[in-house]
């Protein structure tokens, strides 16, 4: 079960999963976190901060590479994980779940059209 | 070898040459700086059909820090510069008689994880270890080359948009001393070594030339797995 149904997916390989109040949680796929490696360091936006669909909103670092963490969705970062800073690794174990990295306010919800299925997102990374 | 048109190479003095599919450049010695402010923006303005790029350098002496090389303390520098830069890993130290590779891939179009990059830089380096009867060897929870347990080629690396910068920087033949000053790449008492150490004698040049060869040849590999 790597790419969860309940979840939506952008093609940068970051999940949303749609909350009560227009409310989403944001993470890294399986996919993300197979082809980085052990990840040894995140660098999350901060709460209060913008996020904007499509545009880096902080890194993930894993065996000695920084790659972006994409946004899945705009809108405002109103919790930051707070597990992950000294258990990076959480994010390769458990992406979905316990691996979350932000919950954000959304601020264009209609932007969710342009997020992929988990079928979609498969065919898109060729499963 | 020819010289390579366009305004980064008229200012840098490279010479490149073009195989069908990748673009050598030799910088020869540089500042940090401005290869990395170099490297950002081809990144950054490079397209699906713009060649990959191997740049080959030596700097002048400069430490870098790691994106994230937060937990780095102070240090003694020495009057030598500090710049804190945009890759993965934590602290190292560049000068004179270190080669550094820099490679500018679109790992996107190569279909080439950013873990198996690691891997083709550390293997790449082993590999021209073994071929002067040398024996690396690599540490999984630490991404680098090592001889016995000391340090000889450490890896950092960014990757925007898909493509890859920075690279690997390989002691040749210089003075490893400003390593002591700073916990290299954040390890408390790692040793670093260089290839005169360890009974490779051969000419930095000629150091870039065979890992440029190795690399060349395993990318080649790697692009006829995505084909």
């Amino acid at each position: 079960m790597t790419y969860p149904v309940e979840y939506l997916y952008h093609k940068e390989h970051a999940w949303l999963l749609l909350q009560p109040n227009d409310e989403a949680l944001v993470g890294i796929t399986f996919f993300a976190q197979d082809t980085l490696g052990d990840i040894v360091d995140l660098g999350a936006p901060p709460c209060g901060s913008a996020v904007s669909q499509g545009v880096p909103c902080g890194t993930v670092e894993s065996r000695k590479t920084v790659s972006d963490l994409i946004a899945p969705a705009s809108g405002v970062v109103i919790e930051v994980n707070g597990n992950l800073s000294g258990e990076p690794y959480i994010l390769n174990d458990d992406p979905y779940g316990s691996g979350w990295i932000i919950r954000i306010k959304l601020t264009q919800p209609a932007e969710l059209t342009n997020l992929m299925s988990a079928e979609d997102y498969r065919k898109n990374i060729g499963d | 070898m020819r010289p390579c048109q366009g305004d980064f190479a008229t200012h840098m003095k490279v010479q490149c040459k073009d195989s069908h599919s990748l673009v050598i450049r030799h910088l020869g010695i540089t500042e940090f700086e401005d290869v990395w402010h170099e490297m950002q923006r081809f990144t950054l303005i490079r397209n699906g059909v713009t060649k990959d790029e191997i740049w080959i350098t030596e700097h002048l002496p400069v430490y870098t820090m790691g994106l994230n090389a937060r937990e780095v303390g102070p240090f003694e520098s020495h009057g030598i510069p500090v710049v804190k830069t945009d890759r993965g890993g934590k602290a190292t130290y560049h000068g004179p008689g270190q080669m550094v590779i820099y490679l500018l891939l679109d790992l996107g179009r190569m279909q080439l994880p950013p873990k198996a990059l690691v891997e083709v830089l550390e293997q790449g380096m082993l590999r021209f270890l073994a071929e002067h009867q040398v024996y690396g060897r690599r540490i999984d929870s630490a991404p680098g080359v090592y001889v016995e347990h000391r340090k000889i080629a450490s890896i950092g690396l960014r990757i925007k948009n898909g493509c890859s910068y920075h690279g690997i920087s390989v002691n040749v033949d210089m003075d490893l001393s400003p390593f002591s000053s700073i916990d290299p790449c954040g390890f408390k008492g790692l040793e670093m070594t260089q290839l005169r150490n360890v009974g490779i004698t051969t000419s930095k040049e000629d150091v870039a030339s065979q890992l440029i060869e190795l690399y060349e040849h395993q990318l080649y590999l790697e692009r006829r797995k995505a084909l």
